[in-house]
């Protein structure tokens, strides 16, 4: 490595060639790669002082590490940068992007949990959702295709292999990147949206009331990743 | 000297605009716009503006997937994707003694008659579609400027990342292209007849890509 890293120098400095090497090897792949990436693949993964370097660097660019299943590593945005974001008001993805994303979120993930057959926090789910469950009078069928073309570019849906009845839907890789916080952000999100009467929906806006500030953020989040 | 403060506000500040690029792709701001490391700044045509684009050293790029045999995120139509980017680099980077960006306009009338004669013979009904799937999947990831109430495309913000030897190699495969028409600009955005009616591609993308 001869050229100059700038943001990371500081970091990778005190590092030897090698152990410099199995950390940006390692930041690459949790970065870059479209599914998480086994732990076992990279020494920077797994070894704890090399990882801690890598979850630093990330941290520059406000990222964080995120475990997925005990045995694997990608990369989300950091719950601090995120909620800064999200307070300012950024938002890359539209209206009706966000809408079709949700849509694919409620038959693919929420409906499939609430009856028991999805478990644990995890936004991967093999249900599909359907082009008629999509339909919506709120949404035309070409606004709906170009939607639907924009996050299956951004990783946030992909095909699913069941195509029995048409094309259909299921999260995408991008939904792994989420932090265990933005993960129960959206489900507390989905819950105040589908049910804003019930008991649960209460127990999180007690929840949140703890700190106003948060509240407020949290009103606006779309935990959602871009094709970064 | 900066105080502990002050760096802490600056990687906070560099956190924050890695995280708008990472999340909506790279982003046009004002030109007095501070600088944000590893983030390259491309004028914009005119000079009004800068697009910030990320741009990590190799070492720390996406190179190492391929070593790890991992992919990265899937382009949807990649053959056809791959071949209509070549093209608009051949309509848009005429003067090519110099660097890539910002390029010239190009028209939808010459990307579609290299299309053509790339595939060596007359248009068919379906190389539209194609055309038109594979400009808005590059506009969306900004390696084209796609307009399409114009039907007008430039070269976008991340060619700036392009080595020396990567141009090399594009000025290369220009070469191997059938020349473009000269291209007739609209001066006013006016849609026409044909961009009106541009298709979509169907919900299902799976359809060959050869």
């Amino acid at each position: 490595m001869t050229e100059p890293h700038v943001l990371f120098d500081p970091l990778l400095q005190d590092l030897g060639d090698r152990a410099r090497d199995e950390v940006l090897a390692a930041f690459s792949a949790v970065q870059y790669a479209a599914h998480p990436v086994a732990e076992v693949q990279l020494a920077g993964l797994r070894d704890v002082t090399l990882r801690r370097h890598v979850a630093r660097m990330l941290k520059l660019i406000g990222r964080t590490l995120v475990h997925v299943d005990g045995t694997h590593w990608t990369s989300g945005y950091a719950d601090d940068i995120a909620a800064t974001l999200t307070a300012q008001g950024w938002q890359p993805l539209s209206v009706v992007d966000r809408a079709v994303l949700v849509l694919v979120l409620i038959h693919s993930v929420a409906i499939p949990r609430s009856e028991g057959i999805l478990t644990g926090d995890s936004w991967k789910s093999a249900r599909p959702t359907t082009v008629d469950e999509l339909r919506t009078t709120k949404i035309s069928g070409e606004e709906r295709r170009l939607a639907l073309q924009r996050l299956r570019a951004a990783g946030l849906i992909q095909l699913s292999g069941d195509h029995s009845g048409g094309p259909s839907y299921i999260p995408g890789p991008q939904l792994q990147r989420l932090t265990p916080a933005a993960r129960r952000r959206l489900q507390d999100q989905l819950i105040l949206a589908a049910g804003p009467a019930s008991p649960v929906a209460e127990a999180i806006r007690a929840r949140n009331g703890a700190t106003p500030t948060e509240q407020a953020a949290e009103r606006r989040t779309d935990d959602t990743e871009g094709n970064g | 000297m900066s105080t502990p403060s002050e760096a802490v506000e600056r990687r906070l500040y560099n956190a924050l605009w890695w995280a708008k690029v990472q999340s909506a792709g790279p982003l046009e701001v004002p030109r007095d716009t501070p600088a944000v490391a590893l983030l390259t700044r491309a004028a914009s045509p005119d000079g009004s503006t800068v697009w910030l684009v990320p741009a990590l050293p190799s070492g720390a790029g996406h190179t190492v997937l391929d070593e790890l045999g991992t992919p990265p995120v899937a382009v949807e139509q990649p053959n056809e994707t791959a071949r209509v980017l070549s093209i608009c680099v051949a309509c848009c980077w005429t003067d090519r003694s110099g660097p890539a960006w910002p390029g010239s306009a190009g028209t939808l009338a010459q990307v579609r008659s290299v299309y053509a004669g790339m595939r060596g013979r007359p248009e068919q009904p379906s190389d539209l579609t194609l055309i038109i799937g594979s400009l808005r999947r590059l506009h969306a990831t900004h390696w084209l400027l796609w307009n399409e109430k114009a039907g007008e495309v430039r070269l976008g913000p991340r060619v700036i990342t392009w080595t020396a030897a990567d141009q090399a190699t594009l000025r290369d495969l220009c070469r191997h292209l059938p020349d473009p028409p000269p291209a007739v600009l609209t001066t006013t955005p006016a849609p026409d007849a044909e961009s009106d009616s541009l298709p979509t591609e169907p919900e299902s993308p799976e359809a060959a890509d050869d």
